[in-house]
C-alpha cells in the first residue's frame, strides 16, 4: 500500500477517461485469468483422475506424452497480459497517468524504470523459487546458493532487456494510435 | 464514449481565455485527447471533471454543460 501510494504521488494525477478504460481492461484480463485458471485446474484434476483409473501414473515416463497443466496455465497468463496491453494500445494509451498518457515521444526514463522493475522481479523470483525447490528436493544443506544467485542475475538481465523492448514498443504503438484517434476527432 | 452534440460552448470559452487544449488539460489533470473528445461530444465527463473545467474557464456548469 505504501509503495502504491508513493508511486501515485510520483506519477501524479490520472486521466479519468483513461482510468475508466483501464478498469475495463483489467476486467477483461481478470475474466481471462479466472476462466483459464479454472479450465487448467479442471484439466489437471481430470488428468490425474484418468491416470489413476487407467493405472497409468502421470509422474512416470509414460506420463511424459500428455500435455502438462502448466501449458494452458501459461497460455492463460500470457493471454490475459497481452489482451490487456492490446486493449490499452487500441485505446491510444499505455498508462492512465497524465504524465505518461500525453507524451509525444517515448519517455526513456520511464521505460528504463519499468525494465528495471521487470528485471528485479524476474531475477528475485527465479533465485527464490530455485532455492525453495532445492530445499524441498535436495535439502537445505545442499542448496547451491551462489549458483541460484548467478541464475537470478542472468534472469535479471533477460527481464531488463525484454521489459525495456516491450515497454518501448508498446508506448510507441500507443502514441501512434493516439495520433490516429486525434486525427479522427479533428475530422 | 458518447456520441452527443459538439460542446462548442466549452471550446468557445477556452478560446476566449486563449488556452490550448493541452493547457486546459494540464490545468484539470486530464489528457489533451480527453478535452478534445469532450469538445467533440464523444466523451461524457464526470461531475468532478466538469466542475474543474468550469473553474478554470470561469464559467458555471449551466454555461458549459446544460443543454
Amino acid at each position: 500500500m505504501y509503495l502504491a501510494r508513493k508511486w501515485n504521488e510520483i506519477m501524479g494525477p490520472k486521466d479519468e477517461r483513461l482510468e475508466a478504460q483501464e478498469n475495463k481492461t483489467v476486467k477483461a484480463s481478470a475474466y481471462i485469468l479466472l476462466v483459464g485458471s479454472l479450465v487448467s485446474l479442471y484439466y489437471g484434476i481430470l488428468l490425474d483422475q484418468v491416470s489413476r483409473t487407467t493405472e497409468h501414473p502421470v509422474l512416470t515416463p509414460l506420463g511424459e506424452s500428455v500435455v502438462p497443466v502448466q501449458w494452458p496455465l501459461t497460455f492463460t497468463i500470457l493471454a490475459a497480459g497481452f489482451v490487456a496491453i492490446a486493449m490499452q494500445i487500441r485505446a491510444g494509451y499505455f498508462s492512465p497517468y497524465t504524465r505518461i498518457a500525453g507524451v509525444d515521444r517515448i519517455p526513456w526514463g520511464y521505460v528504463s524504470l519499468m525494465a528495471l522493475v521487470c528485471g528485479v522481479v524476474l531475477g528475485l523470483l527465479t533465485s527464490v523459487m530455485r532455492v525453495l525447490a532445492e530445499i524441498q528436493i535436495v535439502g537445505v544443506d545442499n542448496v547451491a546458493w551462489l549458483g541460484d544467485f548467478a541464475i537470478g542475475i542472468v534472469f535479471f538481465g533477460m527481464g531488463f532487456v525484454l521489459g525495456f523492448l516491450f515497454t518501448a514498443v508498446a508506448i510507441r504503438e500507443a502514441i501512434n494510435r493516439r495520433r490516429e484517434l486525434e486525427c479522427e476527432i479533428e475530422e | 464514449m458518447l456520441d452527443a452534440p459538439k460542446n462548442d460552448r466549452m471550446k468557445a470559452a477556452r478560446m476566449e481565455l486563449g488556452l490550448s487544449q493541452q493547457q486546459l488539460a494540464d490545468a484539470v489533470a486530464a489528457t489533451r485527447q480527453t478535452i478534445g473528445l469532450i469538445e467533440a461530444g464523444r466523451y461524457n465527463p464526470s461531475l468532478r471533471l466538469c466542475t474543474a473545467i468550469c473553474k478554470v474557464l470561469g464559467k458555471t456548469l449551466d454555461d458549459l454543460f446544460w443543454e
